[in-house]
C-alpha cells in the first residue's frame, strides 16, 4: 500500500476519468483546476503517504507543485512533478500530473512518450489510449490519433463507457462529429438505440445539425413520456432560430407520420406556438384535443393564447371548434365570450371603410360589425343576470355608439350593464362614463352630469377615471357658459401634470383664460358651437362658427373657430371645403394664429387621405416643416413625407 | 468705403483660389450648438456627395459646418430629416470663405468629393446587443455593406473605401464571454455557427480563422484603405495580429492549451497601433490584455458623472486629418464603457496621433495612425450614449440622442475618406 500498488491506483484512475471527462469539464483550465483538487481529495490520503511518510522535503514539493500548477504556473510546476516522478515512477499520480503539465507546455512528443511507456504496462486501457489519441492529434498526428482511439475502442468494444470516454475525449478536442459517430457506433456495438441520447442530442446541437438533435430528444421522450417540459426546455435553446425550429419541425412531423402520438404533438403544437404559425399550431391542437379527450379544452386554452398574441382569426375558428366539441359547461360561457370578442376584432380589421380623417359611416357599420353583435345577443340570451351577459351588453353599447350612431339603443344597452353588473365594479365605473357621453352627445347634459358625478364620487373608481369624470363635467360646464365653474374643475386635475387628462385640462383651461375676459360673447357661441358638434351637428355647427369669425374678427378664437370649421368639414366629407377653411387660416392668420402648425398638417391630411391628392399632401408637410420647424407636429409631418415618398419608415 | 473694396476683392481671390465659381448661393449646415440633428446632417452630406455634388466642409467654424451649393433638394431633404440649415447668399458664403481661410483662424476647408462605399464587418444573424456605427449609420441615413469572414477573405473588401469592424473578437475567444455566459443558448450558437465557418473555410480552429482575417484586414489598411474600430475590436485585433505565430487561446476556445511562452512569440512589428502589451493569461477574465485602460474588472469603481474625456484641438491648416476626426460641436465628451473602453496611453505606438484622452489619467480613448497607404482609427467604448451597455439591452434609439457629441466622432470618420487630399504643408 505503501508503494502505490499498481491495481489499487489503475482502479482509482478510472474512477477519476470517468468523473472528469463529462464535457463540460473536460480540457479547460477551469477543469484543470478541479481536476487536481479532485485528485487531492480522492488521492490524496493514497498519495501523499508514501511521500509523506517517506520524506516530508517530497510532500512539500508535491503541495508546492499542485499549488503553481493551480496558480497556472506550469513551467515551474513541470519539474517539481517530474522530480517527485523520478523518486517514484510507477506513481500513477505523479506520471498523470507530469503528463498534464506537458500537455500544457505543449512538449507533445515527451507526452506521447510518456503515455507510450504507461501503455507498455497496461495495454489494453482504454483511458491511456483516448488520451494519447488526444496528444497525437494535438501534436499535429491525426492519423496515429485515430488509430489510438480506435486502439481504444478495440479495448472494450461491448462497454458503452468505452465509447462514452473516447466521444468526450474527441469533444474536448472539438471534434464533435467524429464524437457523434463514436456514440452512434456505441448504440450499434452495444445493441442499445437509446443509449447516449442525452449526450448526443448536445452534440448535434452544438454542430447546428437541429434535426439530428431533435431525433434524439424524441428518442429521449419515447423512453421517458412524462418529460415534456424537459425536452421543451431543451429545445428552447435552439428554437430561436428559424431554421432549427423548422427542422424540428420536420422531424417531429415525420416522426408523427407512423401513429399519432400526445407528447409529440404536444411538442410540435409548441414549436408551432414558439415561431407564432398559429395556422399550422391550431391544426395540432384540434389533434391533441382529440387525442387526450380534452373535450374543447386544449382548443380553449389554444385560442386565449392566440387572441392573447393578437391572432384573431386563428383564435376565432379555435373557440368555434372549442364551442362545437362541446367544451365543458364550465367552460363554454368564456369560450363563448371569446369567440364573439375574436370576431369583433376580426370585423374592425377587415373595416376598409374607417380612414385617419373619418369613421366608417353608420350605413356600412350596421352590416359590417353586425355579426358580432348577434353573437353578444345571444350570450345575453343563453346567460341571463351573469358578468357575460353585463359585459356583452357593454360591447354591443359601445359599438351603438361609436360604429352605428345608434344613440338610443347605446343608452339601453348600457342601461342593462349598470342593472345587471353590480358585481363588476371596474365595468359599472366605465358604463357610466360611457353612458354619461351618450347622454352628452343626446344633448341631455343633465343626465350626463348625474353619470359623471357618480364616477367621481365612486371609490372604485381609478384615479384616471375620476380625472375623466372631473374633465367630462367641466366640459358640461363649458357648454353651459359656466366658464368659472369650468375653470375650477379643470384646476383640479393639472395639479398632476403625470395624469392622463392633464394635457386636455391644460389645453382647455388656458383656452378659457384666453378668451373669458377678451371675448366672453364669442366664447360663449363658440362653446354652443362644440356642444352642437359634440352631438353630430356639423351643419349647424359651422355656420354657428362662421358667424363667430364673421361677428368677432378681433376675438382670439377666431383662428380657433376657422381650425373647428375645417375640422368639421372633414369629418363630415368635405374635404374640399376643409382644405380652403386651412388655406384661409393659413392666409388671414400668418403671423396671429397659434393654430398654423396644425392647420398645416391637417391640410397635408386632407389633401393624402380626403382628396388623394399626394402632391400637394407633401407640400403641406413640407410647408409646415420649413415654418414651424419646431412644431411638435414635425415628427409626424416627417414620417408623412417618408409616406408619401414610398420610403420605410 | 476704399477699405471695403480692397476687402472684398481679397475674398474673390480666395475664392477663386480655392477654385470655387462666384456667384453661386450656398446652404449652410451649421454643426454647432445651433444644429437640431447633427447625426442626420452627415446624412445629408453623404447623399449630396452620392448625388455628385461637392461639400466643403469648414474645419472649425462653428462645429465643423458643412458649406454645398444650393438646390432645392438639399433644403427639403434638410426639412424633412430635421436639419438646420441655412441659405447663404454668394456674397454671404464668400464672406465665411474668407473668415475660414484667414491665416490667424484655427479653420479651414477641406473639400469632400465622393461619397465613400462603406462596409461594415457583421456576423450573419443577429447578436443579443448592437454596434453603435451601425446605429449610427442608419440613422444617419448611409448605406453600408456588410461582410463576413468568406467574403473578407475571398478579397472583396478591396471594393469599399472603409470598413467598420463591428464589436468582434479576433482573438478567437469567443468575447471571452465563457465564464459569465457558457451554458447561453446565444453563446453556444454562436461557438457552433464560427466553427462551422472555420472548418468550412478550411481552418482547423477558429482563432486561426480570425487571425487569417485580422491579416486580410491589414493588408486592406496597407493598401490604402481606412479602417474604424470601436470596443474590442481594437485591441483584439492587434493582438490577433502580434499572436500570427502562436497560441494565446486556452482548451475551452479551441480545444489545446496556449503556448505558454506565447507572450515572448508576440511580433509587435505587425501591429497596428499597440505594442508592448501583455496578453491575458486567465481564459476565464472577462479582459484581453493590459491596453484595455481602466480594465473591464475595474469599470464598476467608474462614476458615469464625473467619466469624460477631452478631444485634442489640432491645427486644421497643417494637420487636416486629425482636425477632421474631431470636429464637434463641444471638446469635453461624455465617456461610455465597453469590453475595451480605453487605451493604455504607455502601451500606443509612438507614431499614431492620439484624438482625445481622459485627462490626468493614462487613459487614451481615441486615436488614429496610417499603416501603409492607408489609415486606422480607434474608439473605445462600446456605445457613446449607453454607458454600460450590457449584453441583452435593447439597442439605442438614436431619435433620443440626435446632438450625440460620442456619435459624432464615428460619422467624422465616415467623411474623412471623401476628402480630397491635397498636399500638406508640413
Amino acid at each position: 500500500m505503501c508503494n502505490g500498488g499498481p491495481s489499487i491506483q489503475y482502479s482509482k484512475v478510472r474512477k477519476r476519468d470517468l468523473a472528469i471527462k463529462k464535457p463540460r469539464c473536460g480540457g479547460d483550465g477551469c477543469s484543470l483546476r478541479i481536476r487536481v483538487l479532485i485528485l487531492a481529495i480522492l488521492a490524496g490520503p493514497a498519495l501523499s503517504q508514501p511521500v509523506l511518510s517517506q520524506t516530508p522535503d517530497r510532500d512539500s514539493k508535491f503541495r508546492l507543485a499542485q499549488g503553481l500548477e493551480q496558480a497556472g504556473e506550469y513551467e515551474r510546476a513541470a519539474p517539481l512533478y517530474e522530480g517527485l516522478l523520478q523518486g517514484d515512477p510507477g506513481n500513477i499520480v505523479l506520471l498523470d500530473a507530469v503528463e498534464r503539465m506537458w500537455m500544457q507546455l505543449k512538449r507533445y512528443d515527451q507526452a506521447i512518450g510518456l503515455l507510450r511507456t504507461r501503455l507498455l504496462r497496461a495495454p489494453s486501457d482504454v483511458n491511456l489510449h483516448a488520451q494519447l489519441g488526444s496528444v497525437l492529434y494535438r501534436a499535429g498526428r491525426e492519423k496515429e490519433a485515430d488509430a489510438e482511439w480506435e486502439a481504444a475502442i478495440a479495448s472494450g468494444p461491448s462497454n458503452p463507457g468505452t465509447y462514452r470516454l473516447v466521444a468526450a475525449v474527441l469533444a474536448e478536442n472539438r471534434l464533435l462529429d467524429h464524437a457523434a459517430d463514436i456514440y452512434r457506433r456505441g448504440r450499434k456495438a452495444t445493441g442499445d438505440p437509446d443509449l447516449f441520447t442525452l449526450e448526443l442530442a448536445q452534440l448535434l446541437s452544438s454542430t447546428m445539425n437541429y434535426g439530428g438533435a431533435t431525433g434524439e430528444y424524441l428518442r429521449w421522450l419515447a423512453k421517458n413520456p412524462g418529460q415534456i417540459s424537459f425536452v421543451q426546455s431543451r429545445l428552447s435553446q435552439i428554437t430561436g432560430r428559424p431554421e432549427a425550429r423548422e427542422a424540428a419541425e420536420g422531424v417531429i412531423r415525420g416522426a408523427l407520420a407512423d401513429q399519432p402520438d400526445l407528447p409529440l404533438l404536444q411538442l410540435l403544437g409548441w414549436l408551432a406556438m414558439e415561431g407564432k404559425n398559429y395556422e399550422e399550431a391550431l391544426n395540432v391542437y384540434v389533434k391533441i384535443d382529440a387525442l387526450a379527450g380534452a373535450r374543447g379544452n386544449e382548443l380553449y386554452q389554444f385560442a386565449n393564447h392566440a387572441s392573447g398574441d393578437r391572432a384573431f382569426a386563428v383564435a376565432a375558428r379555435a373557440y368555434q371548434a372549442a364551442i362545437n366539441v362541446p367544451v365543458a359547461a364550465g367552460v363554454m360561457p368564456f369560450a363563448r365570450f371569446g369567440y364573439a370578442t375574436s370576431v369583433l376584432e376580426l370585423q374592425a380589421e377587415a373595416d376598409t371603410f374607417a380612414s385617419p380623417l373619418r369613421g366608417t359611416p353608420a350605413t356600412e357599420a350596421v352590416p359590417l360589425y353586425g355579426g358580432a353583435v348577434r353573437l353578444f345577443q345571444k350570450i345575453i340570451e343563453d346567460y341571463p343576470g351573469t358578468e357575460f351577459s353585463a359585459r356583452s351588453w357593454y360591447r354591443i353599447g359601445v359599438m351603438q355608439r361609436e360604429k352605428f350612431q345608434d344613440r338610443e339603443g347605446a343608452v339601453t344597452s348600457l342601461r342593462h350593464v349598470i342593472d345587471e353588473a353590480g358585481a363588476v365594479p371596474s365595468l359599472r365605473v366605465q358604463t357610466e362614463l360611457m353612458m354619461g357621453k351618450v347622454h352628452v352627445a343626446r344633448g341631455d347634459t343633465a343626465k350626463a352630469e348625474a353619470y359623471f358625478r357618480e364616477v367621481e364620487a365612486a371609490r372604485e373608481a381609478l384615479p384616471d377615471d375620476h380625472d375623466e369624470s372631473v374633465y367630462l363635467l367641466a366640459e358640461i360646464d363649458y357648454f353651459a357658459g359656466r366658464f368659472d365653474s369650468a375653470m375650477q374643475r379643470l384646476a383640479r386635475i393639472t395639479v398632476n401634470l403625470k395624469a392622463d387628462y392633464a394635457n386636455d385640462a391644460l389645453r382647455l383651461a388656458a383656452f378659457l383664460q384666453e378668451n373669458a375676459a377678451a371675448a366672453p360673447e364669442a366664447l360663449g357661441k363658440f362653446a354652443g358651437a362644440e356642444f352642437l358638434a359634440r352631438q353630430g351637428k356639423n351643419t349647424e355647427a359651422i355656420a354657428v362658427l362662421l358667424a363667430i369669425i364673421q361677428s368677432f374678427p378681433q376675438a382670439p378664437l377666431v383662428d380657433d373657430a376657422l381650425m373647428k370649421v375645417g375640422e368639421l368639414q372633414t369629418s363630415a366629407g368635405f374635404f374640399r371645403e376643409a382644405a380652403a377653411s386651412y388655406e384661409r387660416l393659413l392666409a388671414e392668420f400668418r403671423d396671429k394664429s397659434t393654430e398654423l402648425d396644425r392647420a398645416e398638417f391637417a391640410l397635408g391630411e386632407v389633401y393624402q387621405y380626403g382628396l388623394r391628392d399626394p402632391v400637394r399632401a407633401q407640400a403641406a408637410f413640407e410647408r409646415l416643416l420649413a415654418d414651424h420647424p419646431k412644431s411638435i407636429l414635425a415628427d409626424r409631418a416627417r414620417q408623412r413625407i417618408r409616406q408619401l415618398r414610398g420610403e420605410s419608415l | 468705403m476704399k477699405k471695403r473694396t480692397v476687402r472684398n476683392l481679397l475674398v474673390i481671390l480666395l475664392m477663386c483660389a480655392g477654385g470655387r465659381a462666384a456667384g453661386q448661393d450656398k446652404i449652410l449646415i451649421p454643426m454647432d450648438l445651433s444644429q437640431t440633428d447633427h447625426l442626420k446632417a452627415y446624412g445629408i452630406a453623404y447623399m449630396a456627395l452620392s448625388r455628385g455634388l461637392e461639400i466643403d466642409w469648414l474645419l472649425n467654424y462653428r462645429g465643423g459646418s458643412f458649406m454645398l451649393d444650393a438646390h432645392d433638394f438639399i433644403a427639403t431633404e434638410c426639412l424633412v430629416r430635421g436639419v438646420l440649415f441655412v441659405r447663404e447668399s454668394a456674397s454671404g458664403a464668400a464672406t465665411i470663405y474668407a473668415d475660414v481661410q484667414r491665416e490667424d483662424n484655427n479653420m479651414d476647408v477641406v473639400r469632400l468629393e465622393k461619397a465613400p462605399r462603406v462596409a461594415v464587418y457583421v456576423p450573419p444573424g443577429f447578436q443579443p446587443w448592437d454596434d453603435a456605427v451601425t446605429l449610427a449609420l442608419d440613422y444617419a441615413e448611409i448605406k453600408y455593406d456588410k461582410l463576413w469572414d468568406d467574403e473578407v477573405l475571398e478579397g472583396k473588401l478591396a471594393n469599399y473605401d472603409w470598413l467598420h469592424l463591428h464589436h468582434e473578437d479576433f482573438t478567437g475567444q469567443y468575447g471571452k464571454f465563457y465564464a459569465s455566459f457558457a451554458g447561453a443558448a446565444w453563446y453556444q450558437a454562436q461557438v457552433a455557427q464560427l466553427e462551422q465557418e472555420a472548418r468550412k473555410l478550411g481552418f482547423k480552429k477558429v482563432s486561426e480563422l480570425k487571425k487569417a482575417v485580422a491579416r486580410a484586414i491589414a493588408r486592406y489598411v496597407a493598401a490604402g484603405g481606412f479602417m474604424f474600430a470601436m470596443c474590442s475590436a481594437t485591441d483584439t485585433f492587434d493582438i490577433a495580429l502580434a499572436a500570427e505565430n502562436t497560441d494565446i487561446c486556452d482548451a475551452m476556445y479551441d480545444g489545446d492549451p496556449p503556448d505558454p511562452d506565447f507572450q515572448k512569440k508576440l511580433d509587435f512589428s505587425k501591429t497596428l497601433a499597440f505594442t508592448g502589451f501583455t496578453v491575458e493569461k486567465n481564459p476565464l477574465r472577462y479582459e484581453y490584455s493590459d491596453i484595455d485602460e481602466p480594465p473591464s474588472d475595474m469599470l464598476g469603481a467608474q462614476n458615469p458623472e464625473t467619466d469624460y474625456f477631452t478631444l485634442f484641438e489640432f491645427s486644421a491648416k497643417f494637420d487636416p486629418v486629425p482636425t477632421m476626426l474631431t470636429q464637434n460641436h463641444v471638446n469635453v465628451i461624455k465617456g461610455f464603457m465597453g469590453q475595451t473602453t480605453g487605451f493604455k496611453k504607455s502601451l500606443i505606438k509612438t507614431s499614431v496621433t492620439i484624438l482625445a484622452e481622459k485627462q490626468g489619467t493614462d487613459e487614451v480613448r481615441y486615436l488614429h495612425g496610417n499603416f501603409g497607404r492607408g489609415t486606422f482609427t480607434f474608439y473605445g467604448g462600446h456605445d457613446p450614449e449607453d454607458y454600460q451597455h450590457a449584453v441583452g439591452n435593447p439597442p439605442t434609439d438614436l431619435s433620443l440622442h440626435k446632438n450625440s457629441p460620442g456619435y459624432r466622432l464615428i460619422l467624422n470618420n465616415i467623411l474623412f475618406p471623401a476628402a480630397r487630399k491635397k498636399q500638406q504643408k508640413t
